[in-house]
């Protein structure tokens, strides 16, 4: 990355108290020995100790190192450092002794590990009887998992779902840790969702329902995987919880295109945070989903800014629709320009053209018919108009045509604040019943759902 | 007359009760030809639900298409825009801050946001707009109509929490009429600045039927283009229900020292105060003359219809027929007493408080004349406080209450002389003065605090933190560019102070508004 602005920082920090703390570190008076080249950024603040902490970054690569003794990272010196190069209050200069040593035990570890990958898989491939013995093993686990899981949904259909309600999350998340053991994550999760669904949702017996008979479905989808179309069966072991491996993929030849970063969001579930960041591809007119993720106080990575836009090779992972896609070869910047058209300067890319609610519901149900399983599926839908209905915001477009706004969007007053009359173009996700906005155009100017603490905000992309 | 119920209603019944319950009806499954096959080779009612479930199930999404709204077009909620307006968005790192500051950071700096954006003629972008209607007390906002922009009273109209000022650019004699008692107040405000008769006879119009707390607040805005002409309106209001009103209604009146009012008041005080004759002769000239007070005997009707509280608060310690006098001094401008007996001010201050009421003479003096301002006669009264024997922090709140009331122009430089008087006496004098004076500090000032400051840390080996807590409020309010220029100094120089941390936070504070004002020009 080489244009760093505070919104790019902000994205980069692990949450708002570090942003926070980082913005009063960042004062010149507080720095000594700052210094800039055209790929290092370093200085020396002054803490609480003895010493001062030494933070030294790659600010194209986005790596960093600081002497200080934070669990959470990047640290506040790091960011305050950031936020002074972004406010230009760093001088060019020569890397210090302690910056150098850094950046080339960095190149070190590279070229090794490009080394290690130049020398070929084969060294690195463990004994291949010893992973197919292992899969043998899992398909095993799983078969019998699957067993219990459909004498499961069996018994609770039999009981009624009133019955089964009434015993308590106890039900669902023993099945869930069960089809844990049985190696099938992905089946775990789907069971622990629909308990949550049991106790949370107004609409439990349509929820319930229709989560046990899919999940049916998928079990004895996966008995017959031979027969299914192999991107739907990828889907279905996708489901169920099987990984496809990232270095195979790595070796397939990807796709080459001008993709824009149209939005980016995270998730945290319990210790995992998950990032998601939607691609649009200009040539190819497909969307990538490019998901990352990060335990504990481990940072997620800033590689994708939203309004910008990267030259790269993606693989997509298997599956029906193709849409989970990992970064193979990002092409060096300078990265292409907003579409033509639009004014010179403007930094940001606008969103690809959108559709109306009928033909996303259109779309949406060609995606169905091939995947039964699909929930959310990314769409521009636009020019449409935010209305509310009593507390609801519901979107129009130009036919008439409304689609409500997913209940948990918290950005309702906003949106309707932001469009004040004018129709609005979005990218967000379609789940069959409702649409979850996540960036939001309005004229040329593009907006991400935010949040600051806890407020809900809108903030422009700059 | 009940909907029959739909196919993956009725499935969603079965399931609810159980197949073991409720029994399967062939005709309940999706009736496909498809699922017969199904049907065949599964033979429990469970599996067969299931299957039936998950193709209706796929059926419903993929067929769900929302209908088009034919007849009726929903209302468009058209934004009505101000023409000719010359103001600009605030930038995004503009409202970014203020969103800071509504979560928490720096709040006690949200006014002065609102004070710069307006004038640097920004308007806050809508999409801010929500987390302002939420964040900010309306009290403060509505203080800015001008930075929230059009679209805050058409959004706020949506709303069931929220409302804003109007931003009255016309007064307009509708909203006057129909408006919500904010608005109205709003629309009298701006009538009184442009034509002060018409806002009294708006006001005239509806007064029979507003409610009492309306005519309370209206009473608040009349005091703008307040005039002799206003005289009669609020003397018939000095009978009205609520006593409310009429406080606010004798507040009115005391201000025109030409009143009816004014002038009962004078023949109350009659010659209750009494100075002695000046004398000619060396040694009599160089002698104080003496002010003679005596106290009212009795408060009348009349006294109590025009205002006046008979007994006094509990908790002050003062009779009741000193308290008496003590309202009626509020009420005279302080120059009368200087025309009624030939003096100045410091002369006719220092005899009041050589006499036996002096802390009561001290207190009504400084209410007048916050309400009558006058640079001489505050100078007067500060001297007069500082010389009192009331303990510092009532001194300082005196003070910095009686330089409030001046004029903006003259404020300044008698806020800096005030505090350099008052750290002759020591520096926490000094700081009481600062926390009780709730205004920007000038240059000067600010240069000066900094500097006193300075030589109390230098002098400073105790450990307290009373004063140190005391500089956040110091960061809110001095000059920003003086600030910047002199701490980083100081803190250069408290490395190893008890104050360093304090210094610290004070100057984190100024830096946030320097970083405000840079966003907000």
């Amino acid at each position: 990355m080489a244009n760093w602005s505070a919104q790019s920082i902000e994205q980069l920090a692990p949450d708002a108290a570090a942003l926070k703390t980082a913005q009063s570190t960042a004062k010149a008076s507080k720095w000594v020995n700052l210094g800039r080249n055209e790929r290092l950024l370093w200085g020396e603040c002054q803490g609480s100790g003895a010493n001062p902490y030494q933070v030294r970054v790659d600010h194209i690569d986005v790596a960093y190192k600081c002497s200080c003794p934070s669990r959470k990272l990047p640290c506040k010196h790091t960011l305050a450092l950031l936020l002074l190069m972004a406010d230009g209050s760093v001088p060019a200069g020569t890397p210090p002794e302690f910056v150098d040593e850094w950046a080339g035990n960095r190149a070190k570890r590279a070229e090794a590990k490009q080394q290690r990958e130049a020398q070929g898989g084969a060294s690195a491939e463990p004994d291949p009887q010893a992973k197919a013995k292992r899969i043998e093993k899992r398909e095993n686990r799983i078969g019998s998992g699957l067993e219990q899981l459909q004498t499961w949904i069996a018994d609770i259909v039999g009981q009624g779902l009133a019955a089964v309600r009434g015993q308590g999350s106890a039900v669902w998340s023993q099945m869930a840790a069960r089809l844990v053991d049985a190696q099938a994550p992905g089946l775990a999760r789907r069971v622990r969702d629909l308990g949550d669904r049991a106790i949370a949702s107004t609409d439990w017996q349509s929820e319930l329902l229709a989560g046990l008979a899919r999940l049916q479905l998928l079990i004895e989808a996966y008995g017959k995987l031979a027969e299914l179309p192999p991107d739907l069966a990828a889907e279905v072991r996708t489901r169920i919880g099987w990984t496809q491996d990232q270095d195979e993929l790595r070796q397939r030849e990807g796709v080459r295109d001008v993709w824009s970063v149209v939005a980016r969001r995270q998730t945290e579930d319990e210790n995992l945070r998950t990032q998601f960041t939607w691609l649009h591809g200009d040539a190819t007119n497909r969307f990538a989903l490019i998901l990352e993720f990060a335990v504990g106080n481990q940072p997620l990575p800033a590689t994708f800014i939203v309004g910008q836009a990267i030259d790269a090779e993606l693989v997509f992972f298997d599956g029906c629709p193709q849409l989970r896609a990992l970064e193979k070869v990002r092409m060096p910047p300078p990265y292409p320009p907003p579409q033509a058209g639009e004014g010179q300067g403007v930094g940001v890319r606008r969103l690809p053209a959108g559709c109306d609610v009928a033909t996303m519901q259109s779309r949406y149900a060609q995606l169905v018919s091939a995947n039964p399983w699909l929930d959310r599926h990314p769409f521009v839908l636009g020019p449409v108009q935010p209305r509310l209905d009593g507390e609801r915001l519901s979107l129009h477009d130009a036919s008439g045509r409304r689609v409500p706004v997913n209940r948990s969007f918290r950005h309702h007053w906003n949106l309707f604040a932001l469009a004040a009359g004018e129709p609005l173009t979005m990218f967000g996700e379609w789940d069959g019943a409702a649409f979850e906005p996540h960036t939001v155009q309005r004229s040329r100017d593009l907006f991400m759902v935010a949040r600051l603490g806890d407020l809900a905000v809108l903030s422009k992309v700059a | 007359m009940a909907t029959p119920l739909t196919s993956w209603e009725r499935l969603a019944a079965i399931a609810t009760l159980g197949t073991r319950r409720a029994p399967l009806p062939k005709e309940t499954l999706w009736p496909e030809a498809s699922l017969a096959g199904a049907a065949n080779e599964s033979n429990s009612p469970e599996a067969l639900l299931l299957r039936a479930a998950v193709a209706t199930w796929v059926w419903n999404v993929a067929g769900f298409r929302s209908a088009a709204l034919t007849g009726e077009a929903a209302p468009t909620l058209a934004l009505p825009r101000l023409a000719g307006e010359d103001t600009e968005g605030a930038s995004e790192a503009a409202s970014w801050r203020l969103a800071r500051m509504i979560g928490g950071e720096q709040r006690e700096l949200l006014q002065e946001w609102f004070e710069l954006a307006r004038a640097a003629r920004k308007t806050l972008p809508t999409h801010w707009l929500p987390v302002v209607l939420d964040g900010v007390a309306p009290k403060l906002r509505n203080a800015f109509p001008e930075v929230l922009g059009p679209a805050a009273a058409w959004l706020a109209s949506q709303h069931p929490e929220w409302s804003v000022a109007p931003i009255v650019a016309v007064p307009s004699r509708d909203r006057w009429q129909e408006g919500t008692l904010i608005e109205r107040r709003a629309e009298l405000a701006a009538m009184r600045e442009r034509d002060p008769a018409r806002g009294r006879e708006w006001l005239e119009s509806t007064w029979a039927t507003d409610p009492p707390d309306a005519r309370e607040s209206f009473l608040g805005a009349l005091q703008i283009g307040l005039s002799a002409d206003d005289e009669p309106f609020l003397e018939a209001a000095l009978d009205d229900k609520r006593k409310g009103v009429r406080q606010a209604a004798a507040e009115c009146l005391a201000r025109l020292p030409a009143s009816a009012h004014a002038q009962r008041n004078l023949a109350r005080l009659g010659g209750l105060i009494v100075m002695e004759e000046a004398k000619s002769g060396l040694l009599a000239r160089l002698r104080n003359r003496k002010l003679l007070v005596q106290l009212p005997t009795a408060l009348d009707k009349a006294a109590v219809r025009d205002g006046l509280e008979a007994k006094p608060p509990a908790q002050r310690k003062v009779g009741e027929r000193a308290f008496w006098l003590e309202q009626m001094v509020e009420l005279v401008p302080p120059r009368h007493w200087c025309e009624r007996f030939g003096c100045d001010a410091p002369t006719f201050v220092e005899a009041a408080v050589a006499t036996d009421h002096a802390s009561e003479l001290l207190s009504a003096l400084s209410l007048a004349a916050t309400r009558f301002p006058e640079a001489e006669f505050i100078g007067a009264l500060c001297d007069a406080w500082l010389k009192s024997a009331n303990e510092i922090p009532v001194i300082a709140q005196a003070v910095a209450r009686l330089v409030f009331a001046l004029p903006t122009e003259r404020r300044s430089e008698m806020f800096e002389a005030q505090m350099r008087k008052l750290s002759e006496h020591d520096f926490d004098a000094m700081l009481h003065l600062t926390m009780n004076y709730d205004l920007p500090w000038s240059a000067g000032a600010t240069a000066f605090a900094l500097r006193t400051l300075g030589k109390r840390i230098a002098g400073d080996s105790q450990q307290y933190s009373h004063p140190r807590n005391m500089l956040d409020t110091w960061g809110r309010r001095c000059d920003v560019l003086t600030a910047s220029a002199t701490l980083p100094g100081m803190l250069a120089g408290a490395d190893s102070s008890a104050w360093r941390n304090a210094l610290e936070q004070f100057d984190d504070i100024v830096q946030f508004r320097a970083a405000m004002r840079k966003e907000l020009t």
